[in-house]
Formats: C-alpha cells, sequence, structure tokens
C-alpha cells in the first residue's frame, strides 16, 4: 500500500540486544501530515524503535524507508539532515549555551562557509550568521520562546526546555519529528500548552510521530496509534479503534480507557 | 575574552559587553608592548618568549579540549614536529626559517586529519591513551632516528628570523615578533571561537547525541578543531624552536602535554582569556618559585591542586566575577539610572 503519502515506512524491523529482543519483525507505515502515536507498556521497545529510524541503533534485520530512500544504513546525521528531527526522553540540549545558540546549532549543517572562510571572509560569515539568527528568532517567536532568547538553558524550567527542543527540530527543517514523551513532567497547564503547539505544527504540514504515556494527550492529538508489547505490533488505528480493542485494553490501556457505547471521543 | 559560561551577560548587553573585551585586549596588548622596557635581564625577556609560545599553543589546545571537550595529550608531539621541521629544514637544508614556519601549517593539517580521524572515533579514556600514545611514538622517533634528527644531541644552532635584512634574533626583537603572532591568534581564535564552529565545538562538549540529531557530521567537526590545535601546535613548535635555538627530544615528552593541560585548567578551560591567563600564570610561576630549590615542584603541584579544587573553572572565572561585582556596585551608585540602561539595552 505504498502510496505518495507515506512518509516513513517500516518493513519487518526487528533489534536484537545480545540475546533480548527488543523489537520484533514490527511493520508499519507512517503517513504525510498525521500525528501518529506510538503507546505500549514499559520496555516494549518504543524508544528503541525510535533510535532506530534517526539511526542511533542499527536494525538487526528489517529495513525503513523515508520518502522511499532507505535510511536504515545512514548515520543519525544523514537521517537528520534528510528531514527527521527528533527530541529526546530525558532532555538533550546544550545547557552552557543560550536558548538562541540552542536552535542555531540546528541550522548549522545548512550553511556554507567554511572554517577558513568564516576568518578571512568576515561579511560572507556575517551575512550567513544573521540570516541563520533571523529564521531561528522565527521559530522562537512562534513558539512562545522569543524572550527567553539570551538565558542559559540551564536556568530554564522544564517544560520551556521541552519546547526548545522542538524548536531544534524545526531548525533543521524537520518535515518528520519524532517525539520521545514529550508529555511526561509537564503541568497540566504546560501539557495543554505544548499539545496546541503540537497540533498548530500538524497544521503547517509537518509529520509528527510520537511516544506518549499519556493517555488523554494521545488520544486527543492523533490521527492514528499504533500498540506494540514485548516488541511486537498488537494493534494499530484511530484512537477509538484503539480504545475498543480488547487487546490492547488487557495489554495496556485497562478498563478505564474503554470508550463506552456509542460516544463519540473527543 | 569572556568565559564561556557567561553567555547570558555577554548577549544581554553585548555591545557594552563585547567593547570592554576589547578594550582589555587592547591594554594587554599596550602592556605587552611595553614590558621589555622594564628589565633589561635577558633571562626575564627570554621567559616573557617562551610564554607568547606558550599562549599560541593553549590558545590551539582550547579548541579540542577546552571548547570540544576531547581530551588530547597529543599537544607535545604536534609541537615536536614543528620544531622538528623547522630545525632540521633550516639547519640542514638551509631553508629560510619562515619558509619552514608556514610549512607548520600544513604539517599540522595533516597531522590533524591523519590522527584525528582514526581516534577521534574514541571518546573519554581511549582518546587520551592513543594522543599519550602519539607523544610517545613522536618523541622516540626523532631519539631513535638519529640519522635524520640527531638523536639525544638534538639540532643545534637554528637560525633566527630575518625581516628585510634586519634580522630578529635578539630576545627583545624575537619578543614583538613573536608578539605580533600571538596577536593575530587571539583574533583568529576570537573570530572561530564567536562564529557557527565555536558554537559547534560547545554542543559536542554539551551533548553529542544532540548534535548528531541536528544533522551535524560529529566527526568532521571534532576533526576541525583537531586540526585547529595541531595547526597552532606545530607552529607553537617552530618559533620555539627558533626561540631557543636548540632543540631535543627530551623536551618533548608527555610531561609537556600535561604542562600545557594544566595551563588551560588554571587560567579556564574554553576561554581565550582563560587560555592567555593560564599560559602566563604556569610559565612565570615555577620561575618565581626556584628560590624552594628542591621543594618547588612539590609547590607548584599543590598550587594547581588547590586551583583545581576551588577554582574549576579557571582563574578567569575570579576576574569575571570581580568585574561583575566592580560593575554592579558601580551601577548601585548610580542609582534608578541602570533599570533604565537595561530595559535601553534589551
Amino acid at each position: 500500500m505504498t502510496t505518495l503519502s507515506t512518509i516513513l515506512k517500516l518493513n519487518n524491523v526487528t533489534k536484537k540486544f545480545t540475546g533480548l529482543i527488543a523489537v520484533n519483525d514490527v511493520s508499519m507505515e507512517v503517513e504525510e501530515n498525521t500525528i501518529h502515536a506510538l503507546i505500549g507498556p514499559n520496555g516494549s521497545g518504543k524508544t528503541t524503535m525510535l533510535n532506530m529510524i534517526n539511526g542511533q541503533h542499527r536494525l538487526t534485520s528489517g529495513s525503513i524507508y523515508f520518502q522511499n530512500d532507505e535510511i536504515s544504513k545512514l548515520p543519525t546525521f544523514k537521517i537528520a539532515r534528510k528531514g527527521i528531527g527528533r527530541t529526546f526522553q530525558n532532555i538533550k540540549l546544550f545547557s552552557s549555551m543560550s536558548v538562541l545558540d540552542n536552535v542555531l546549532v540546528g541550522g548549522h549543517f545548512g550553511t556554507k562557509v567554511g572554517l577558513v572562510r568564516s576568518v578571512v571572509d568576515i561579511f560572507a560569515a556575517r551575512k550567513e550568521e544573521r540570516q541563520l539568527i533571523e529564521k531561528a528568532e522565527e521559530i522562537l517567536n512562534m513558539l512562545g520562546l522569543y524572550s527567553l532568547k539570551n538565558e542559559l538553558v540551564k536556568n530554564l524550567p522544564y517544560g520551556r526546555q521541552k519546547v526548545l527542543e522542538l524548536a531544534r527540530t524545526l531548525m533543521i527543517d524537520a518535515k518528520l519529528i519524532l517525539l520521545d514523551e514529550p508529555a511526561a513532567g509537564l503541568n497540566p497547564s504546560e501539557r495543554l500548552e505544548f499539545v496546541s503547539i503540537l497540533a498548530r505544527l500538524h497544521k503547517q504540514g509537518k509529520t509528527l510521530f510520537l511516544i506518549e504515556h499519556n493517555m488523554d494527550v494521545v488520544m486527543t492529538i492523533s490521527n492514528r496509534i499504533t500498540v506494540i508489547n514485548f516488541g511486537a505490533k498488537i494493534a494499530e488505528g484511530t484512537p477509538k479503534e484503539i480504545q475498543n480493542n480488547d487487546e490492547v485494553i488487557k495489554a495496556y490501556l485497562g478498563e478505564k480507557y474503554k470508550a463506552p457505547k456509542g460516544s463519540e471521543v473527543e | 575574552m569572556s568565559n564561556v559560561h557567561d553567555n547570558v551577560e555577554n548577549s544581554l548587553v553585548k555591545n557594552e559587553y563585547t567593547k570592554s573585551k576589547y578594550i582589555v585586549f587592547l591594554v594587554l596588548v599596550i602592556l605587552a608592548s611595553v614590558l621589555p622596557f622594564f628589565t633589561t635581564n635577558t633571562y626575564y625577556i627570554m621567559l616573557f618568549d617562551q610564554i607568547l609560545v606558550n599562549i599560541i599553543v593553549v590558545l590551539g589546545f582550547n579548541f579540542i579540549t577546552g571548547l570540544t571537550g576531547q581530551m588530547n595529550l597529543g599537544t607535545a608531539g604536534t609541537v615536536a614536529i614543528g620544531a622538528y621541521i623547522t630545525g632540521l629544514l633550516t639547519v640542514r637544508c638551509n631553508i629560510s626559517p619562515w619558509i619552514a614556519l608556514l610549512l607548520a601549517i600544513p604539517a599540522g593539517y595533516l597531522i590533524g586529519k591523519g590522527l584525528g580521524y582514526p581516534s577521534l572515533r574514541l571518546k573519554g579514556f581511549y582518546l587520551a591513551l592513543t594522543t599519550i600514545g602519539f607523544t610517545v611514538i613522536v618523541q622516540l622517533m626523532v631519539t631513535n632516528l638519529s640519522d635524520l634528527t640527531g638523536g639525544t644531541q638534538g639540532v643545534q644552532r637554528i637560525p633566527g628570523f630575518n625581516l628585510f635584512g634586519i634580522s630578529i634574533s635578539t630576545n627583545e626583537s624575537f619578543y614583538y615578533f613573536l608578539l605580533v603572532c600571538v596577536i593575530i591568534a587571539v583574533l583568529i581564535s576570537i573570530k572561530i571561537i564567536y562564529s557557527k564552529w565555536g558554537r559547534a565545538f560547545k554542543a559536542i562538549r554539551d551533548n553529542i547525541d544532540a548534535v548528531e540529531a541536528c544533522g551535524i557530521d560529529v566527526a568532521d567537526i571534532k576533526i576541525k578543531a583537531f586540526t585547529l590545535a595541531s595547526i597552532y601546535g606545530c607552529i607553537g613548535g617552530a618559533l620555539f624552536a627558533n626561540l631557543s635555538g636548540y632543540i631535543n627530544p627530551g623536551t618533548f615528552g608527555i610531561d609537556m602535554s600535561f604542562n600545557f593541560l594544566i595551563m588551560l585548567m588554571v587560567g579556564g578551560i574554553g576561554s581565550i582569556g582563560g587560555s592567555i591567563l593560564g599560559a602566563i600564570i604556569v610559565t612565570m610561576l615555577p620561575e618565581s618559585l626556584r628560590f624552594l630549590q628542591d621543594y618547588y615542584w612539590l609547590i607548584f603541584s599543590i598550587i594547581v591542586l588547590i586551583f583545581v579544587i576551588f577554582q574549576p573553572n579557571g582563574l578567569v572565572e575570579l576576574f569575571n566575577k570581580i568585574y561583575k561585582a566592580v560593575k554592579s556596585k558601580l551601577l548601585k551608585k548610580k542609582g534608578g539610572d541602570d533599570i533604565v540602561d537595561h530595559s535601553k539595552v534589551k
């Protein structure tokens, strides 16, 4: 069913860590401009899947295609250059640098002025830097971080740091953004804000693939959900289908999330 | 010449801050250029020359270990190669020391690429060990290839520079020549550190995974930082050979690498001002402790230890703190003015 709108495709992906099968023969597709959630119990292999997609883990077998190009053998930085950005479960920012500088690092690979030229040809370097800063400030503005741009990252509250990670993925012009537990550790109002940011990005044409434990978030924003358990895919479908899937309820959701008959899930 | 940890102040009051940085730099240059008038003792001038050479090497070392955070202990090896290129080419082949000095640049480049490519895939201790290995191998080679390098006898009577027929071989004139070299080295360092390259270096120190996820080839950036360090190191070595006129393998041992590391630690890791300060203090300190005779290495080590424990970000941070304290006091005296000032700057 490879249509043009499939942005990411996993074919029989398996990952073994000496003796332990973390991900077992998973095939799935993420369609362009959707919010696709990956859920499952702790240790079911969700982060491993994300790590394989962005090249931090090598696949034991299977293959991954991004916009019909195989990416499963590429190093992480090349995958990022193709347009896959990601955020991390335990935030990975450049803590000794300012908010603006953190975003600017995301723009580095797209620049052209080489090391020698940035010393010799000051004007070219300055012009390029100005363009980068303009783009970064636009992104910060959109995400409501502009007023904090000169703040050191280590002084930012947790919620802001999460948004900043997202800003960095926008700076690399990611078409597909992988989010590892974006709502974890956020307080309710921060969570609400984050969800609205994600919805806005979706509207702008980004594809979001996220791991999340907070079911309110998942059920509200995702178009499609994949459920894995013990490294194997057990269900896939719309939020409503997932909420009514008995196997998913047994393995992960619990009775609480079972959608009452006839009701619409918002 | 700010510390990397001062980014906030740096950008909040950017104009004021950068201006004051350049003023500090200018004052230092002026101080340095009148320094020889205060002493006629050639020993001191020689010591100042040595400081300037060390500043160049530490500025380079700062790229790889200070900014990029990769523990490189191969500095002595690169300095040795730079020194031997100048020594051998000028003495054996009668080549002008200028050409030898210029050749230090491609030599440093080759070391950076050649050693950096395999070793920078390694992390932490393993990188430290390989670079120690490099220093030891270079030292062993210059010791044992005695037909080529003169072995333990070293290379003697290395000629000084000539500028349009004027010899700059006296310690005083060489001092000014070195001062010009240091100014160029500092300006290039500033340009790189405050560019996207410096930002990428620092990002690698802070979080490698995130740098890769940003589409940056980490190995390439590390090799660039390492190559910069080797070029600075080779140039420092070449100048060292010209300065002392005599080189032998014993100088370029692993303790020399550690010495540069101590300079960086004492001065302030990741900072240009720190590199300069560290080079000055760690070169001067042993000399000023000579009166302790047998105990001076012991006392020196203790002083360094105290520095590392109580001032882990280096002396430069102490200076920054004092600068800030003085500034905030001055602002307070002005009363409400500072509030208006800040909003203007923002």
